[in-house]
C-alpha cells in the first residue's frame, strides 16, 4: 500500500474517454454563457452599448446592477468585484463587465462582439517600477497589495566589516499553468423546497473556496450552495482562486435565466484572462568573510500582483520565507512587497512565490562563488543549514538534514566534476556548441505558511458503503497529481486492506467535509494524516460496536462494514487537523515555524548552447530530493518529471508577451511550452527520511520540482558561456544574444 | 461546434470547379488545419465550405513523362515525406514536410492548403521557392501554370482568381535533378511549432564549383523570398568556406526582418546569416561538394 505504485484510480476512465469533465456533463436546455471584458487596462466605465442586428430580447444579460448579494469575490482580501458597474473603475484589460447567455453559442459569440463599451481611459501602471514610483497611484495609499518584513539579527553593521559584499538583481517572468482543460463551469440555480439552491459543477481545485464565494455573491447560507468538482484536466494552481470568479459568473447567468448555463472558456480567453505566476524582481545583497562564510543577507523581493490582491499576500509570504534559501546566516533582512499594476491579477501557480525568490538566491550563490573565486559546490557546503541551525524566521531545523550529501548525490549522478573538467577543455575550441553543467539546492515548505493549517482546521473522513467497501470523504480534488490513489493507499494501509477496497467519494460539498483547498503540497501530508486518524477511528468504531473482530481478513472486514451499514444506515468517521505540539508562528512578526517541515532537493542540469543560433538544449537532468517517505513511487516520479519540465519551460521558453496590459501570445502556438522532444532524460532520485508529520512519514512533493530547474539551467549556462548578465528568465535565444553582445561590446 | 452554413463535398474536380464558379464566396477547405482554427477564432463565421476531400487522385504524387514531379494539392504532408519519389528525387521537400506540426497535423494538413493559406511561415513554401516549382491552377474555364513566386501577394494573401483552385504543384526536372538540398526550420521548440525562420537551399556542384544555387527564405519578409543576389554570386565559384560566408551575407539582401515580441530584428538577421551558412554548407555536402576551409 504505502510505498507501492498502485494504479491510478481514475486512470482507466481517462484513457477510455469515459471520465466526465465539466463540458461533458449532460444538461438538457443549457445556455452558453460568455463574458464581455473591458479591453483597456484602466478607465471609468461610462456606458454599455448593445449593437444592432442581435435579438437582444432572447438573451440573458447580467451586469453589476443585477448582483443579489455582495459584488466582491471572497478571497484573502475582498477587493475584486465580479463585475464592474457603470461609473466604476476598470482596473485591468480583462475585467468582466457584462455576462450574456443564449442557447445558440454562435449567436452568443456574435452578440459578444456586438457589445461596445464606452470607457473613459485613465493612465495605467503596467510594470513594477511604475507601481513603486506611484506613477500613478492606483491602489490604496501606496500601490502595495501586501508588505512583509522578516528580520533576524542586524545586517547593518556587517556590510562595512565584511571581507566581501556582493549584490545582484534577478527577474522572473509571468508563466501560464497551461492545464490541458481550460477553465469550465456549469451552474443551475433553482428553488428547492421554497429556498433558492445554487449549484456549480466545475473544473476547480478548491470546492470550499467556490462555495464561500457563492455564499457571499448571493447572500445565502451554507446549505443553499453546492459545489461539485468534476474530473479535471490539470490545474497547477490555475484553478485555485480563479474558479471563484468564473463559478460566480456561471451562477449569476443561471440565476437570472432560470436555466442551466455553461461557461466554458476557449484557450485564447483562458490564457488572456485567468491567473498566471507573478512576475518578480529580487535584489540581493550578501556579506561574506574571507573564508566564504555567509555573514549577512538582505533581500528586496517584489512581486507584480496585478489589479487586485487575490492570493498575492500569501504568494508573497511563501516567496519571502524561501528568499534566504537553504543557507545558515546570522543576520537576515527580507523586505517583500506585492505591488499593484493594471494587469489581470496573477494567482496561484505550483511553487507559489518560492520559485521566484529561489531563482534569485541560487543564481546569486553562483555569482558569489565566482566573485569569491570559490567553487560553487564548496561555497554552498560551507553555508548549508544543518540540524540545530535557525532559518530567517527563527525556525530551528529539528530534522537530521544532510544537504551536502544530497548535493553530492546529484552531482555524482550527472557526472558534475568530470563534465566541468571536460567542458573546460572543449569549450575554448572552435565551433558554435558550448557545454556547461550547473545545479541548484533548495527547499519547499510543506503545507500552508504559518498558521494557515490552524485557520482552515481541515476535516476529512472515511465512510463505509453498502457493499462493504470504504470511501474517502475529502474535498481535496484530483487534478492529475494522484490524490485519489494516494488517499486510497493511505486509508488501505491504516485499515490493512487491499487498495481496491478503498475509493474516493465524489467531491461534492453536500457530501464531503472541508479538508481545505487542494494546494500548497499539503494533500498527502496534511489531509493524508487526518485520513489516517479517521481510518483508525473507523476501524475502532467497527470493533467497539461488535461488527468486527481482530485479527481480520479483507473479506471479514468487508463483511463487517456491509453489516454495519445495513444495521446503522450509515457509518462515517471523521478526523480533524491538530497543530503538532511545539510549532509556533507569529503572523505579525513573521517569526517562528513557517512550515511544519520542508522537502529538500538538489537539481543538476547539463546544457549545450549553440552560439550561432543562441538556442539552449538541456542535455541531461538529475533531480535528487528528500521528501520523507514516498507513498507511490510512480506517481511521485511523474510529479517530479512534470515539475522539472514546467521549470525548464519557465527558464528557457515560456514568455507571456504583454501589450498595453494584455497578453498578446494567448495561444498554444505562440506561448511556447516544451514538448517531449525538447526535454532531456530526467533522472529522478528519492532519498527517504521518515518524518513524523505525514502519513507513514510522507512530506509534500507537488511544488518542489518547480523551484529548482530554472536556476540549475541558468547556472549551467553560465558555466558554458562564462560571466554574462544571466539574471533573468526566460533566457530566450533573443535575450541570450543580447547578453553575449553586451560582453563583446564591453 | 463550428459556425458553418453549408458544406459542399463534390466527387469530381469538374463538379468542384462548377460549384466554385457558381459560388465564388465559398471557402475552400482541404485538411482543415488552418480553416477550422480561423473558424474557431470566430473568423469566417457562417461561411459555406467547399471540401476537396472526396475528389479522387488530387492527393497523388507522380513522375510525369517529361521528368516533372507533380504533387497533388490534396497530398497530406505525411504522404509526401513518406513517398518513394520524394525520398529519391527531392528529399529536401520531404525534410520540409516532416518539420511541419506534429504527426496528427501532418496526417491531415495538405501541401495545397499550406500554400493557399498564404502564411509566410509555411514550411513547404520556401522549399518550393528554392525548387523553382510551378503551380497548376484551374477554374471551370481553364487552367494556368504560374511560378511559385508569382503566387504570394502579401501576408496571408495569394493570387487566386475567383472560382480558381490549386490542383497540383509541379517541380520541373531542372528544378531538382542532380541537386543537393537542405531545409532548416528554426523554431523555439522542436515539434508543434511555427517557424521563426525557414531556409531552403538546393545546389548543383561540379568539380567543387557551384553550377547552380537557389535559396528560399520563409519568415524573412512579408512573403517567402528567393535570394537572387546570393545565387548569382555563387554561380561558377569554387566552393570554399569564405564563399559560403559571402553567400550567407548576400542572402540577407531580400530579407525585410522586423522586430516583434517573438524576436528582434537583430536576432532575425543574425539567424538568416548563420542558418543560410549552415544550410548552404549541408546542401553542398549533399550535392557532392566540400567546403572545408
Amino acid at each position: 500500500m504505502i510505498g507501492a505504485s498502485s494504479i491510478r484510480k481514475e486512470g482507466r476512465a481517462k484513457v477510455l474517454g469515459t471520465a466526465i469533465y465539466t463540458d461533458d456533463k449532460f444538461m438538457p436546455g443549457a445556455l452558453h454563457g460568455l463574458t464581455v471584458r473591458s479591453e483597456v487596462p484602466r478607465g471609468i466605465l461610462r456606458a454599455i452599448h448593445f449593437g444592432e442586428g442581435i435579438p437582444w430580447e432572447e438573451f440573458t444579460l447580467v451586469t453589476a446592477a443585477d448582483i443579489p448579494g455582495t459584488n466582491l469575490v471572497a478571497s484573502v482580501v475582498d477587493d475584486q468585484p465580479f463585475l464592474i458597474g457603470i461609473g466604476e473603475e476598470i482596473t485591468h484589460s480583462q475585467q468582466a463587465v457584462l455576462l450574456l447567455a443564449h442557447a445558440d453559442r454562435h449567436l452568443a459569440e456574435k452578440a459578444r462582439r456586438a457589445v461596445r463599451l464606452e470607457i473613459e481611459e485613465l493612465p495605467a501602471v503596467l510594470d513594477i517600477q511604475s507601481s513603486l514610483d506611484l506613477q500613478p497611484l492606483i491602489y490604496g495609499t501606496n500601490n502595495l497589495l501586501k508588505e512583509i518584513r522578516i528580520a533576524k539579527g542586524d545586517p547593518d553593521p556587517i556590510w562595512a566589516q565584511a571581507a566581501h559584499v556582493i549584490e545582484g538583481e534577478y527577474r522572473t517572468g509571468a508563466q501560464e499553468q497551461m492545464y490541458i482543460e481550460p477553465n469550465a463551469m456549469l451552474s443551475v440555480v433553482e428553488p428547492k423546497d421554497g429556498l433558492l439552491q445554487v449549484t456549480v459543477w466545475g473544473s476547480l481545485q478548491c470546492p470550499y473556496y467556490v462555495h464561500g464565494a457563492l455564499k457571499q455573491l448571493f447572500g445565502l447560507p451554507e446549505k443553499q450552495v453546492r459545489v461539485v468538482a468534476m474530473e479535471m484536466g490539470g490545474a497547477f494552481g490555475g484553478k485555485e482562486d480563479y474558479p471563484s470568479v468564473n463559478g460566480g459568473h456561471a451562477a449569476l447567468l443561471a440565476w437570472k435565466s432560470g436555466k442551466p448555463v455553461r461557461l466554458i472558456y476557449d484557450r485564447e480567453e483562458d490564457l488572456a484572462c485567468t491567473t498566471k505566476r507573478h512576475p518578480s524582481r529580487t535584489r540581493l545583497r550578501t556579506a561574506f568573510d574571507a573564508d566564504g562564510n555567509l555573514l549577512a543577507l538582505e533581500a528586496d523581493f517584489i512581486l507584480d500582483g496585478g489589479a487586485y490582491a487575490t492570493l498575492s499576500p500569501v504568494v508573497l509570504s511563501r516567496g519571502a520565507v524561501h528568499a534566504a534559501g537553504v543557507y545558515r546566516c546570522p543576520h537576515v533582512r527580507i523586505h517583500a512587497r506585492a505591488v499593484a499594476t493594471n494587469t489581470p491579477p496573477p494567482g496561484a501557480f505550483r511553487g507559489f512565490g518560492a520559485p521566484q525568490s529561489l531563482f534569485a538566491m541560487e543564481r546569486h550563490m553562483d555569482r558569489c562563488a565566482r566573485q569569491l573565486s570559490l567553487d560553487a559546490v564548496e561555497l554552498r557546503k560551507k553555508n548549508f543549514l544543518r540540524m540545530g541551525d535557525t532559518m530567517a524566521t527563527g525556525q530551528v531545523i529539528r530534522e537530521d538534514l544532510d544537504l551536502a550529501g544530497l548535493m553530492d548525490r546529484a552531482l555524482a549522478a550527472i557526472g558534475y566534476r568530470d563534465k566541468r573538467a571536460a567542458f573546460a577543455l572543449t569549450n575554448p575550441e572552435d565551433g558554435p556548441i558550448k557545454r556547461g553543467v550547473g545545479f541548484s539546492v533548495f527547499m519547499h515548505g510543506c503545507g500552508f505558511t504559518g498558521n494557515g493549517e490552524s485557520h482552515v482546521a481541515s476535516v476529512a473522513g472515511v465512510e463505509g458503503l453498502a457493499d462493504g467497501t470504504v470511501a474517502v470523504l475529502a474535498a481535496s480534488t484530483e487534478m492529475g497529481q494522484g490524490k485519489n490513489t494516494v488517499f486510497a493507499q493511505i486509508v488501505a494501509e491504516a485499515l490493512q486492506l487491499p487498495v481496491e477496497l478503498v475509493d474516493t467519494a465524489p467531491v461534492d460539498t453536500d457530501r464531503v467535509p472541508n479538508s481545505g483547498p487542494t494546494v500548497a503540497s499539503r494533500s498527502t501530508m496534511m489531509v493524508g494524516r487526518i485520513l489516517e486518524d479517521a481510518a483508525i477511528g473507523f476501524k475502532q468504531a467497527l470493533v467497539q460496536q461488535g461488527f468486527l473482530a481482530e485479527p481480520y481478513t479483507p473479506a471479514s472486514f468487508q463483511a463487517a462494514v456491509a453489516k454495519a451499514v445495513a444495521a446503522l444506515g450509515s457509518l462515517r468517521c471523521y478526523g480533524q487537523y491538530h497543530r503538532p505540539p511545539g510549532l509556533q508562528w507569529n503572523d505579525v512578526t513573521y517569526q517562528g515555524d513557517a512550515y511544519p517541515t520542508y522537502s529538500w532537493a538538489c537539481y543538476a542540469a547539463e546544457v549545450a548552447v549553440d552560439l550561432d543560433t543562441f538556442e539552449v538544449k538541456v542535455a541531461d537532468f538529475v533531480a535528487v530530493q528528500e521528501v520523507g517517505r514516498v507513498v507511490n513511487p510512480t506517481l511521485a516520479a511523474g510529479q517530479i518529471e512534470g515539475g522539472v519540465a514546467q521549470g525548464i519551460g519557465w527558464g528557457l521558453w515560456e514568455e507571456v508577451a504583454m501589450q498595453r496590459g494584455r497578453m498578446i501570445n494567448n495561444q498554444m502556438t505562440n506561448y511556447i511550452i516544451p514538448t517531449s522532444v525538447d526535454l532531456p532524460r530526467i533522472q529522478v532520485i528519492f532519498l527517504e527520511n521518515a518524518h513524523a508529520g505525514g502519513p507513514g512519514g510522507a512530506k509534500g512533493i507537488g511544488e518542489l520540482p518547480m523551484d529548482g530547474p530554472a536556476p540549475a539551467v541558468v547556472n549551467a549556462l553560465e558555466n558554458a558561456l562564462g560571466a554574462l548578465r544571466l539574471d533573468e528568465v526566460p533566457m530566450t535565444p533573443d535575450r541570450l544574444l543580447e547578453r553575449c553582445e553586451e560582453v563583446s561590446h564591453g | 461546434m463550428f459556425d458553418i452554413c453549408e458544406l459542399c463535398e463534390p466527387e469530381t474536380l469538374a463538379e468542384a470547379k462548377a460549384i466554385f464558379r457558381a459560388n465564388p464566396e465559398l471557402k475552400v477547405i482541404a485538411g482543415g488545419t488552418d480553416v477550422l482554427i480561423r473558424m474557431q477564432h470566430g473568423n469566417l463565421a457562417g461561411a459555406g465550405l467547399l471540401s476537396l476531400r472526396n475528389i479522387p487522385h488530387l492527393d497523388e504524387v507522380q513522375l510525369l513523362a517529361d521528368g516533372t514531379i507533380s504533387v497533388g494539392a490534396m497530398a497530406p504532408f505525411t504522404r509526401i515525406f513518406e513517398h518513394e519519389l520524394i525520398r529519391k528525387l527531392v528529399p529536401v521537400l520531404g525534410e520540409a514536410s516532416v518539420s511541419m506540426g506534429g504527426p496528427q497535423v501532418r496526417n491531415v494538413a495538405t501541401i495545397g492548403g499550406n500554400l493557399c493559406n498564404g502564411a509566410v511561415s509555411a514550411d513547404s513554401a520556401s522549399t518550393l521557392f528554392a525548387l523553382d516549382a510551378l503551380l497548376k491552377l484551374e477554374t471551370a474555364e481553364g487552367e494556368r501554370i504560374i511560378p511559385m513566386r508569382d503566387f504570394y501577394a502579401g501576408p496571408g494573401k495569394v493570387n487566386l482568381l475567383p472560382g480558381e483552385l490549386l490542383v497540383a504543384i509541379l517541380i520541373p526536372r531542372e528544378g531538382y535533378e542532380g541537386m543537393g538540398g537542405h531545409y532548416i526550420k528554426f523554431a523555439p521548440r522542436k515539434a508543434m511549432d511555427i517557424a521563426t525562420l525557414g531556409v531552403a537551399v538546393v545546389c548543383k556542384i561540379r568539380e567543387n564549383r557551384f553550377v547552380e544555387l537557389r535559396i528560399g527564405l520563409g519568415v524573412a519578409a512579408p512573403v517567402p523570398v528567393r535570394c537572387f543576389e546570393a545565387e548569382d554570386y555563387a554561380k561558377g565559384r569554387e566552393v570554399t568556406w569564405e564563399c559560403v560566408q559571402e553567400i550567407a551575407r548576400l542572402a540577407l539582401k531580400p530579407a525585410k526582418a522586423r522586430s516583434s515580441w517573438r524576436a528582434s530584428k537583430d536576432y532575425r538577421e543574425h539567424l538568416i546569416e548563420v542558418l543560410a551558412q549552415r544550410a548552404v554548407a549541408e546542401a553542398v555536402k549533399r550535392g557532392g561538394g566540400c567546403c572545408a576551409d
